[in-house]
């Protein structure tokens, strides 16, 4: 943009430039030796060009002016340019098969243990997302309560689970499984995960409460396909009562040994009692904790879950092609594709930071020898 | 001092261009119209720069096809068409001048419009001293004379062309007037 010259012209530079112009508008015949007549002459002495160029010219511009080879500077004869292309895409790629490896595919957040190993999931990945097969795959009929409780009696209830899912569904249906029994109240004992990514497997040995067994069994089965599935009860009302029994039966044996010590006259006999003491104390112990035990066993039932990947990858399972699946693979694709983007771009702000000044170092030089040029003596 | 059949109808036609090459309902640049109306006025320019006539032709060609390919970078706002056009068609005469400095220097071209029967003796030999004199300025000088009487810019044109301001390049142009009258006062 022309910058605004405050300055006025002087009144002699002025006054030729503006007879110039009249004469060049007026074709007014100046006087001999003026700067007008100096522009008249000029103006009538113009070059013209060639009529062969005019007509070769007029020919390139009724096509649009398709590019010459001669100005048209292929990416190949430029070796910087042909090289840094080449070192870009090599970056690009090492870095995306440095990133591409089986947790690419956006699993939960479950760690999962090298094949072989052996990773403790308890209480893991409480955040994981929801299951996108969730209630896609689950029969009506498994959604059943289990056998119901019985009023007055102490019942053990136990169920085994096993699911199959897609090649890379294991990371999801576990972390599935942790959620439904965070969920509801229970807590998982011990899990183990295999694999991982293209295939696996998983078992878990959970526990919920009596009551949520039904509802755990339900929510269990929409992890995955349900492979098979059974439920056991164990009455333990006698072993509870029987339990009960022995221990009120140690603390009243436990009573008469207080008795015989505060009886004792003898250091033999005071010995003797706390000795037998000693030993009631260790079986009331033990007592207590087997009680226990079945008191926890009648509260929570024990659920096992077993989980095969080793269906075909996502959207090739037992089911149907879902919009549930559709909408997960259509975020898998994203997912990639802004995960491409964002390493094409990192391997990209390098390059770009040092040709920006490269670029404009180039501007700048040719402007400058442009300028030079036309210092040159004619 | 008469030219019979000469510049002064193509000057006007020049200055009234800006409006009939503006496509009026869309503000975009009618390239083609631009061609129409200026492809002698750049070569007259390229040429009076370059002293050559292939090299001429060549930065010629180089600008339109230069401004068919970028003609949706034009900005009516930054100047009349014919000013965008002569700062494509400067710069490829510069880097050409640039590559001329750079490799062999190319001899000029002697001037190949000998003074027709028609026109008087004096005039002719007024002529060859102009274009001697002309010759002998340094490229600077002879890209205003090219811009002003050549290729008939106005001189707010020839401002937008070479970046500097109207009166400054009234200035430079009164400047290399002088030094060609002086060159033609000591040619002999």
């Amino acid at each position: 943009m022309p910058r605004r010259d405050p300055e006025a012209l002087p009144a002699e530079v002025e006054r030729d430039l503006a007879e110039i112009e009249r004469a060049l508008v007026a074709e007014a015949a100046p006087a001999a030796g003026t700067p007008a007549e100096l522009a008249l002459t000029l103006r009538d002495d113009r070059p013209a060009p060639a009529p062969g160029f005019a007509a070769e010219l007029d020919r390139r511009a009724a096509a649009g002016f398709p590019r010459r080879a001669r100005h048209r500077p292929r990416i190949a004869a430029r070796p910087a340019f042909a090289l840094a292309g080449a070192g870009a895409l090599a970056v690009m790629v090492s870095v995306a098969l440095l990133t591409g490896d089986g947790d690419r595919a956006g699993g939960p957040a479950l760690p999962v243990a090298p094949e072989g190993d052996v990773a403790t999931l308890e209480r893991a990945a409480p955040e994981a997302s929801p299951s996108p097969r969730a209630g896609s795959e689950a029969p009506a009929a498994q959604t059943a309560p289990v056998t119901p409780a019985v009023p007055g009696r102490a019942v053990e209830r136990s169920a085994e689970l096993q699911l199959a899912t897609p090649a890379d569904g294991l990371d999801e249906a576990a972390a599935g499984v942790v959620r439904t029994v965070d969920a509801l109240g229970g807590y998982v004992v011990s899990s183990n995960v295999t694999g991982g990514g293209g295939g696996g497997q998983a078992t878990f040995a959970l526990r919920v409460p009596v009551a949520r067994l039904g509802d755990a069994m339900a929510r269990l089965s929409r992890l995955g396909d349900v492979r098979s599935r059974s439920e056991s009860s164990q009455d333990l009302t006698g072993r509870v009562a029987a339990a009960r029994e022995r221990l009120d039966a140690l603390r009243a044996e436990r009573r008469g040994v207080l008795r015989q010590l505060a009886a004792a006259t003898t250091p033999q006999e005071t010995a003797r009692a706390r000795d037998r003491l000693r030993r009631l104390d260790a079986r009331i112990a033990r007592a207590q904790a087997a009680r226990a035990e079945l008191g926890r066993r009648a509260a929570f039932s024990s659920i096992s879950v077993g989980i095969e990947a080793d269906g075909p990858a996502a959207g090739g399972g037992a089911g149907a092609w879902t919009l549930g699946d559709a909408w997960r693979d259509a975020l898998g694709v994203l997912r990639t594709a802004l995960g491409g983007l964002l390493v094409a771009l990192a391997a990209a702000l390098p390059l770009a930071i040092v040709a920006a000044p490269l670029w404009a170092g180039r501007r700048a030089l040719v402007a400058r020898r442009r300028r030079t040029a036309q210092d040159a003596p004619a | 001092m008469k030219s019979p059949g000469r510049r002064s109808a193509g000057v006007t036609r020049t200055l009234a261009m800006p409006l009939s090459i503006r496509d009026q309902t869309s503000e975009r640049l009618d390239v083609e119209a631009l061609y129409r109306t200026s492809r002698d006025d750049v070569f007259a320019y390229a040429m009076t720069l370059l002293r050559d006539r292939s090299a001429a032709e060549d930065v010629t060609a180089l600008a339109f096809e230069r401004a068919f390919r970028r003609r949706r970078s034009y900005r009516p706002g930054r100047g009349s068409p014919r000013a965008w056009l002569f700062g494509i068609a400067r710069n490829a005469a510069l880097d050409e001048l640039r590559r001329r400095g750079r490799t062999a220097a190319l001899h000029a071209e002697p001037a190949d419009e000998a003074p027709g029967p028609e026109d008087a003796a004096d005039q002719g030999l007024r002529r060859a001293v102009v274009r001697q004199a002309l010759a002998g300025l340094v490229p600077r000088d002879r890209e205003l004379v090219g811009l002003k009487f050549h290729a008939g810019l106005s001189n707010a044109e020839i401002a937008r062309v070479l970046g500097v301001s109207e009166s400054n390049a009234g200035t430079q142009l009164h400047r290399a007037m002088r030094r060609l009258r002086e060159a033609c006062d000591a040619t002999p």
